[in-house]
């Protein structure tokens, strides 16, 4: 499972309510919205491990008009599936050591981080 | 409903394969009777996410109907991205603090044939996940005081 929340830089509306998680149009992830705006600002995916590859690619197509940053990462005004991307190889492949040594010691630009979770499930499919 | 406390460890197996010992802070008898194991891990997840949505953080004051979600739901659907071992208990409940009602869900994983809670959320009212897929999510349990339209299946 993966859940990302945006939070506003400006500081939290105490005032804010939530229109609930709903389906979005990427196959797996919830989306929860600002009751008012109905702008975005939680995404979530219970089989994230497994729908990976759809959900970056999901991202990719229809919800690439947005910047993120993620402070963990490293990362500043990316696009949302590079955070997802990221989110897969840290958790996933670096943390259940699926990298080898050599592959954990490059250095990797944000921009590749969904090459590389994309080339994993490529690689695992087979 | 049952809600023993149970102070006790257990292993729970995450989603990458791993083996998790974790506190297992009470469990409770499902709607068809398999118990389902609320973690020390688990709640902490559920407080730390609902917190940082502040949308959702009057969900905090809810956590003890946690039972009540899992032993009488409204509907119980399974996954239909994970169908074989992901189950979401939703049920309508009325907040007090927000004068209205609340569709809420409880997300539950089967590992190594073993129930855990692994998340508690607000759902937008009367759409289950995968309400609007071609083949919709299949039904687990539906109490038969609702209707399965009343939730866009």
């Amino acid at each position: 499972m993966i859940e990302a929340i945006a939070s506003d830089p400006a500081g939290e509306d105490e005032t804010a309510r939530s229109t609930g998680y709903a389906d979005s149009v990427v196959p797996d992830m919830l989306i929860d919205r600002d009751a008012d705006s109905l702008h975005p600002y939680a995404w979530m995916c219970y089989n994230f491990e497994r729908t990976y590859p759809i959900v970056i690619w999901g991202l990719k197509l229809f919800m690439s008009d947005e910047r993120f940053s993620v402070p963990q990462a490293g990362l500043t005004g990316v696009p949302i599936h590079v955070a997802f991307s990221w989110a897969y190889h840290h958790f996933v492949l670096q943390d259940g050591a699926l990298l080898s040594d050599k592959e954990l010691s490059i250095q990797t630009a944000s921009q590749d981080y969904t090459h590389i979770a994309l080339s994993h499930a490529l690689a695992t499919m087979a | 409903m049952a809600a023993d406390q149970q102070p006790t460890f257990i292993t729970v197996v995450d989603n990458a394969g791993h083996e998790k010992r974790q506190r297992v802070e009470y469990t409770v008898t499902d709607v068809r009777g398999e118990v389902v194991y609320i973690t020390s891990g688990g709640l902490r997840y559920i407080r730390d996410s609902l917190w940082i949505k502040g949308r959702q953080r009057f969900l905090l004051d809810e956590l003890d109907r946690i039972p009540n979600v899992i032993s009488q739901p409204d509907i119980v659907i399974r996954d239909p991205g994970a169908s074989d071992d992901t189950l979401i208990y939703y049920k309508r409940l009325y907040i007090e603090s927000e004068h209205r009602h609340w569709l809420v869900a409880a997300v539950v994983k089967v590992r190594q044939g073993a129930k855990f809670l692994y998340n508690f959320h607000l759902q937008e009212s009367g759409k289950v996940k995968g309400y609007h897929l071609d083949v919709p999510p299949e039904i687990w349990y539906l109490s038969p005081r609702q209707r399965k339209h009343a939730f866009g299946l």
